[in-house]
């Protein structure tokens, strides 16, 4: 539940995707997960 | 070849066949896999003489691989027996995914038939050790 079980729990949510920011991520990987998470509702949306 | 299968499992995720509940019934049964957030339920009408399968159909919400699988699996139900059922084998399930099924998504995988079990035999089983040794 990336530790938000209680939030998930109230809006009904099955699953999420979880940034996990460290001090050496920049935008550049901010982006390629957007654009990662967009090409993966693409797939599974059919 | 790796592709064709991949589109075979997401097929069944975008148009599962048999989702739904059945009403009414004589077998339920639901379960989760706590590895990936699956929650699957089964709902089952048997024949006349209340020993096969007439019909069959899964409903909750998770991964493409549990449904899919779920989907896969009660196609082949009908016309089973309560005996034949509680004898088919979890490998099978596997097998008829198509695709090797790593460790992490075992439970994914084998969900559907956990709750199956859990309908015709009236209580909940083990996960096939397959699952349990793996994550």
């Amino acid at each position: 539940h990336h530790c938000a079980q209680p939030v998930m729990l109230r809006y009904d949510i099955p699953a999420t995707t979880r940034a996990s920011f460290y001090v050496y991520n920049d935008l550049d990987d901010v982006q390629a997960l957007a654009d990662a998470v967009r090409a993966t509702q693409k797939v599974f949306a059919g | 070849m790796d592709n064709l299968y991949r589109d075979f499992i997401l097929e069944h995720y975008r148009q599962p066949h048999n989702k739904g509940v059945l009403q009414p019934h004589d077998l339920h049964f639901a379960d989760s896999n706590p590895t990936c957030g699956d929650e699957m339920s089964m709902t089952l009408r048997l024949d006349e003489a209340k020993n096969a399968i007439a019909d069959v159909a899964f409903d909750g919400r998770g991964c493409a691989i549990s449904q899919a699988s779920a989907s896969i699996l009660t196609d082949e139900l009908r016309g089973q027996t309560l005996n034949e059922v509680r004898a088919i084998d979890p490998k099978h399930v596997l097998d008829e995914l198509g695709v090797p099924i790593g460790p992490a998504r075992l439970k994914c995988a084998l969900l559907s038939y956990k709750v199956l079990q859990g309908a015709v035999r009236g209580e909940e089983i083990a996960w096939p050790e397959e699952a349990e040794a793996a994550v």
